[in-house]
């Protein structure tokens, strides 16, 4: 088990490595360097900057000088916030957006299991269609459609929950809905589908006729198996909650990464932006390495050799 | 499904046999919420593609006589105007026509990569299957929606980038799903008899082994065309999409979430649309996926 973590670890630094490049040949690429003001600096006053930021060197040079500090975990300056480091604003905008995707990917799972295991337990009646309508439905509105619908239904014309900003807790109900609904959804589908196939197989069966109860059979011999597709959904699901907290935040002002993202890319702040999109990767290819080892240890079938 | 009464036909007539693709066709006419979306969609493409002409207004021109008109029957501003005076019904018609194309075009292109791409891994096989099939793993992991943000704001936001861009990260999905039907029909006989009667591994792929992927391929169409089309919708409401004047309903809803408070009416109408088109893809999709692999049921 140990060596197969450490083995998935290993495969994962081509991915980050290609990730890498692909971050700095996009950031030298794009058009416009970040002191490109409105007001055209004096030249002496661009050379320093440049000379400060490293940005004089030959491109390999500033390319390797860009892989070690990451290899580092140091993204490096920002280039919009003078002063304040990529990593400062990754501290302090990550908490938030953890909190956030945390919240939301509980309530999917909380919501979304049962609503799928009830529904397969009553398969072809109407508690089923209705759990499955509503799943499809989940599905087909997109968070940033809910997320304004939300807001005009529970902040504009009842006074209800706070529009945006971060409070109490009550700034993150609509978020967190609006953020974890569509998961849900998918939660819910999965395991309809994989309990269903559960219910017929064999051992299911045989605990059936040694005549333990139905409530026994479902929780203690169907659920593990049943939640093992639920599981292996954690690594894009997380990947989908990252890159819905994008539009979330935007939405509801809520100052985390994905806010941090957009306004970075739209201020042309390329350091910020390649150091979130290189934390989001290194943080997807850890998750699903966490999500594979829990796999196996659901599912005895699988192994690591 | 099949009752006694079909069994005994079939045994009385045993010439006239049901292939695979009737098996699905019978089971799919059973899925009453597959044919009424079917039917649904096929009503909002007509509107889209029809529907602006019956209008008097178009979608660019500005009124401003005639702003934040609420939804009304009389002034032919059947579903309003927005703040500069455009009549909704139109530029939400407008809308339609430019994310369905994207969903259209983007499908089409992530269908070509991933189908040749994977069907080309699946029959070389081997050592060459191998290196394809990890690239496509490391592709994975990457965060491709952040890189589509960032081309859209260091490029410039035009139609085609997106249809480029959409289209070029959607084909791994495409790519897995055929590659793992070409193994698995590689195997079959009649690939072994072309193979045998000296066709080249080129026509063998492309003639015998790409049109038994078609069902398959089929309903992968159905699945990503509303995953691109909200991809984009996902991109405009960030403002990096499609430019003024032309919409798309996923700019439409950015212009409405703007200016909910005061014109409600905007957020509602594109949204509508929206959920609509997507629930009833995802439904025919379902609905097919279920009618070739009916294991489920």
């Amino acid at each position: 088990m140990l060596s197969y973590a450490l083995r998935r670890l290993l495969g994962a630094f081509p991915t980050l490595l290609i990730l890498l490049t692909l971050a700095f040949v996009m950031m030298r690429a794009a058009p416009g360097g970040p002191f490109d003001a409105d007001r055209e600096l004096p030249a002496q006053v661009k050379a320093n900057l440049e000379a400060k930021y490293h940005l004089d060197e030959p491109l390999y040079q500033q390319y390797g000088r860009y892989l070690w500090d990451v290899a580092h975990f140091d993204f490096g300056p920002s280039f919009q916030y003078r002063d304040i480091t990529v990593n400062d604003l990754i501290a302090s905008g990550f908490p938030v957006s953890l909190k956030l995707g945390g919240a939301s990917l509980a309530f999917a799972l909380l919501f979304g299991v049962p609503l799928g295991m009830v529904a397969a337990l009553r398969q072809n009646r109407p508690a089923d269609y209705a759990a499955m309508t509503t799943a499809m439905l989940g599905i087909s509105i997109p968070n940033f459609v809910l997320a304004p619908l939300m807001i005009l239904l529970f902040a504009v014309y009842n006074d209800w929950l706070p529009a945006g900003g971060l409070g109490g807790w009550q700034n993150y109900v609509m978020p967190v809905l609006a953020l974890g609904t569509a998961m849900m959804a998918y939660v819910a589908r999965l395991s309809r589908a994989s309990t269903i196939e559960v219910m017929r197989s064999n051992y299911v069966r045989t605990a059936r006729a040694k005549g333990l109860s139905a409530r026994r059979v479902v929780w203690v011999h169907a659920l593990p198996a049943a939640l093992t597709p639920v599981v292996s959904f954690l690594g894009p699901a997380a990947a989908g909650i990252i890159t819905g907290s994008v539009v979330i935040e935007t939405i509801f002002g809520i100052p985390g990464l994905g806010q941090f993202f957009v306004q970075g890319a739209l201020n042309r702040d390329y350091t910020l932006v390649m150091g979130v999109v290189l934390f989001y990767g290194m943080l997807i290819v850890a998750f699903n390495l966490v999500v594979d080892l829990l796999y196996g240890w659901l599912d005895p079938r699988v192994s690591y050799s | 499904m099949s009752s006694r009464a079909d069994e005994i036909e079939i045994a009385s007539a045993p010439e006239k046999g049901r292939s695979l693709f009737s098996d699905a066709l019978l089971r799919l006419r059973a899925n009453r919420a597959a044919l009424a979306s079917l039917g649904l969609l096929g009503f909002i493409v007509v509107a889209v593609v029809v529907g602006p002409w019956l209008s008097p207004h178009d979608y660019f021109t500005q009124n401003y006589g005639a702003i934040w008109v609420p939804p009304t029957m009389t002034e032919s501003h059947w579903f309003g105007t927005d703040g500069l005076g455009r009549d909704l019904f139109v530029r939400a018609l407008e809308g339609g026509r430019i994310s369905l194309l994207i969903g259209l075009v983007a499908t089409l292109v992530s269908l070509v990569i991933g189908v040749a791409y994977g069907a080309t891994a699946g029959y070389a096989g081997g050592r060459v299957d191998g290196v394809m099939m990890r690239i496509v793993d490391i592709l994975y992991a990457m965060p491709f929606l952040f890189f589509v943000i960032l081309l859209m704001v260091f490029f410039g936001r035009n139609i085609l980038l997106i249809f480029v861009a959409i289209g070029a990260i959607n084909w791994l999905d495409m790519a897995r799903i055929v590659r793992g039907q070409t193994l698995a029909l590689k195997q079959q006989p009649f690939i072994e008899a072309a193979r045998m009667s000296g066709a080249s591994p080129f026509a063998i792929v492309l003639r015998h082994i790409v049109p038994n992927l078609l069902g398959v391929v089929a309903v992968y169409i159905t699945l990503t065309i509303p995953q691109v089309i909200l991809f984009e919708s996902f991109l405009s409401f960030l403002g990096l999409g499609v430019q003024e004047p032309a919409t798309s309903w996923g700019a439409l809803i950015k212009d409405g979430a703007d200016e909910m408070g005061r014109a409600p009416w905007l957020l509602i109408v594109p949204a509508v649309f929206l959920a609509v088109t997507l629930f009833c893809f995802n439904f025919i999709g379902d609905g097919l996926r279920d009618a070739l692999d009916p294991k489920d049921r």
